[in-house]
């Protein structure tokens, strides 16, 4: 997870997700009423105290919200009721910078989760969301002096006006789907990141999402600017308690990654069951510029979300690695996307799911290089691991190619763990069920591994923790 | 039990059904175009029922081949494979949508569906989408696309042993072709195709 957990704790814990799943009885500063209308819109941004300009273009995220149709493919998104959602809460007046202010109930939570600590050991800032807003922004000092920004989303439309316009909506428009479109009328909270020229970020930046009360519409914005030969890497974690009714997370996120600078964003999803996750994640890649997407999907009762990159300019290169793992009542819909828009640029997508109990996992992506992108180079591999009967696997690759000088490779398996296998790590002494546990870590590894070391550990526990139980 | 080959010249629209331990091969030199989209449907119906496609797709002026080839594993120990290969000249585009799924029923299954395409001019263009829906644990399912042009370090490589750069690309678009006529056990038709494909590079300026 994104923040350790103490080792034995986990091991007690059997269920999913259940050293998440407490919940905090919390006072709302403020919390809108369910359903969305303009009114609500309104309010929203007049809480915020936002310009104009952004009220403008909330409501007119909201009016394409409206025309634009339920997407037909992917996962069954039958159950989202849009009027049984509380679009905002406000859980305190304004963000802190100091984790004393922040009231205590809401310390509590993150206290359980392990934030601070997590910062004090190894990040160069954090932030912390909790429903609709960001409840605590820290960064290095050394950082803030070199000119980095490390601010909520809703802090930087306020302290930096005119960057703040210059990038938001560039890389993902409204009119993207029906989920940006939601999001760009009803954001609140995430993280803006501003690297200056030159400046390279040694450590992670991280970000912690918090859903906590029930029929929460959490729609975080992220924008990140890597301004030349800069390079960052921001880590999000996430996690709900469990209710009985659904939430919606429905975050944007924006990367503009300029010449010759590099961005690495990794996510950490563990949403509780009940959570329907539908992210719209897009960067955009200049000149010699790298964007690395690594995904990591454990929670959630559907996720669809295919992180994509753009690579606009000429050397730009793309990573899209992502792990998804589907249980009893999940389906984990994920992938990516890459286009191919300039010559001598390369990409690598690498995607690995696990199926089991009656889960489903998808990969869906998609390559396109245009006519004129020579000497373009793309690999994607897939791979799915079933472990019964019962669970689902499906791959929807797309490649569209039209331009002769390029080299475009695909492949892709699905397996599920073979009695050979078993019966060998069995006659060395392993039972069952840690014979497959090893399967699994061995499969998952190669994602696994790019992790920063500590989210790593957490996440082969969280993997055996998931195994526990699953054979025999 | 024994096998059949069926030798075709596009790709149908048609549905091939197979029962208990039926083998098929089903072998297209497809060397003409056509409007709109074909689709073909294999469903293995009988236990153990095993069918092999080998297409082999030459496009030229504006040919384009757009088609939809289903497969459908219904039942236990059954084999669908396809394995195509196109080369494409002139303005010629080949799009080709592979949707293979494996019903609860059907576990045992090996299934494999492989699209490679070789550019052969700047105005070619290729789509291709290998779709898998896996509705069990016990299969064996994998597919493979790649999209590219002649290779420029073989082609080096034929070159500074004395061969022209005709001589050089007819060479290697052979090779392309020569990996799936192993699996043909008709000589016959494999000499069909090799003399097909000969001609086809004939016409073709480099």
């Amino acid at each position: 997870m994104a923040v350790p957990i103490k080792t034995k704790k986990m091991l007690t814990q059997t269920g999913d997700n259940s050293a998440f799943s407490f919940r905090t009885e919390t006072k709302s500063f403020f919390a809108s009423q369910k359903g969305l209308n303009e009114n609500i819109i309104r309010e929203i941004s007049r809480q915020k105290n936002e310009p104009e300009w952004m009220l403008k273009s909330r409501l007119h995220a909201y009016e394409i919200f409206l025309k634009k149709e339920m997407p037909k493919w992917g996962a069954d998104l039958s159950g989202i009721d849009f009027d049984n959602i509380h679009y905002y809460v406000r859980p305190q007046d304004k963000a802190k910078r100091s984790w004393d202010e922040v009231p205590k109930e809401i310390k509590d939570t993150f206290d359980k989760l392990g934030i601070p600590e997590a910062e004090k050991k190894f990040l160069a800032g954090t932030g912390a969301q909790f429903e609709s807003e960001m409840i605590y922004h820290s960064l290095a000092k050394n950082l803030a002096k070199q000119g980095v920004i490390f601010e909520s989303t809703d802090d930087a439309l306020k302290n930096h006006p005119e960057l703040f316009k210059k990038y938001f909506s560039t890389v993902i428009p409204p009119g993207d789907n029906k989920f940006a479109a939601l999001n760009s009328a009803v954001w609140s909270g995430g993280s803006f990141i501003y690297v200056p020229k030159g400046v390279h970020i040694e450590l992670p930046l991280q970000a912690y999402f918090r859903i906590n009360i029930e029929n929460m519409g959490q729609f975080e914005r992220t924008l990140i600017i890597a301004d030349e030969g800069s390079s960052v890497h921001y880590v999000e974690g996430c996690t709900a308690p469990t209710y009985s009714s659904d939430s919606l997370h429905s975050a944007v996120v924006e990367i503009i990654v300029k010449k010759g600078a590099r961005v690495q964003y990794t996510t950490i999803q563990n949403w509780s069951g009940n959570v329907y996750n539908l992210v719209t994640k897009r960067a955009m890649a200049h000149e010699n510029a790298e964007m690395f997407w690594l995904d990591c999907n454990l929670g959630s009762k559907v996720t669809m979300k295919y992180p994509s990159i753009i690579l606009r300019e000429r050397g730009a290169k793309g990573e899209i690695q992502s792990l998804a793992f589907a249980s009893t009542g999940q389906h984990q819909d994920a992938g990516g996307k890459v286009i191919h828009l300039a010559p001598d640029t390369s990409s690598t997508i690498v995607s690995k799911s696990i199926s089991k109990n009656g889960g489903r996992s998808t990969y869906r992506g998609l390559v396109k290089v245009i006519k004129g992108a020579k000497n373009v180079k793309t690999r994607v591999v897939c791979d799915a691991l079933m472990l019964d009967p019962a669970s689902r696997s499906d791959t929807y690759p797309t490649m569209d190619i039209k331009e002769e000088d390029v080299a475009i490779a695909h492949e892709a398996t699905v397996a599920s763990i073979g009695e050979d296998e078993l019966f060998y790590l069995m006659s060395r002494g392993l039972s069952e069920e840690q014979a497959a546990t090893l399967i699994v870590n061995g499969f998952a590894n190669p994602i696994v591994r790019q992790l920063p070391m500590e989210y790593a550990l957490e996440l082969n526990r969280l993997l055996a923790l998931e195994m526990t139980g699953s054979v025999g | 039990m024994s096998e059949k080959i069926l030798f075709i010249d596009t790709i149908p629209n048609q549905t091939i059904a197979l029962k208990n331990d039926e083998e098929l091969t089903v072998v297209g030199l497809i060397t003409k175009g056509w409007d709109g989209t074909r689709h073909l449907i294999i469903k293995t119906e009988g236990r153990g029922a095993v069918c092999r496609c080998i297409f082999f797709i030459l496009g030229k002026n504006n040919d384009s081949f757009l088609a939809k080839i289903e497969a459908n594993h219904q039942a236990p120990k059954t084999q669908i494979k396809a394995r195509i290969r196109s080369a494409l000249t002139d303005s010629s585009s080949c799009s080709i949508e592979g949707a293979w799924s494996i019903e609860k029923t059907a576990s045992g299954t090996d299934t494999y569906f492989a699209h490679h395409t070789l550019l052969l001019s700047p105005n070619a263009s290729a789509k291709t989408a290998p779709f898998l829906e896996i509705k069990t644990d016990d299969v064996k399912a994998g597919h493979a696309a790649s999209v590219g042009k002649v290779d420029d370090e073989a082609l080096f490589y034929l070159l500074s042993r004395g061969l022209s750069e005709t001589q050089a690309r007819m060479m290697l678009v052979q090779g392309f072709f020569e990996t799936e006529l192993n699996a043909i056990n008709d000589e016959k038709i494999k000499n069909t195709i090799r003399e097909t494909v000969t001609e086809f590079l004939s016409q073709t300026k480099s």
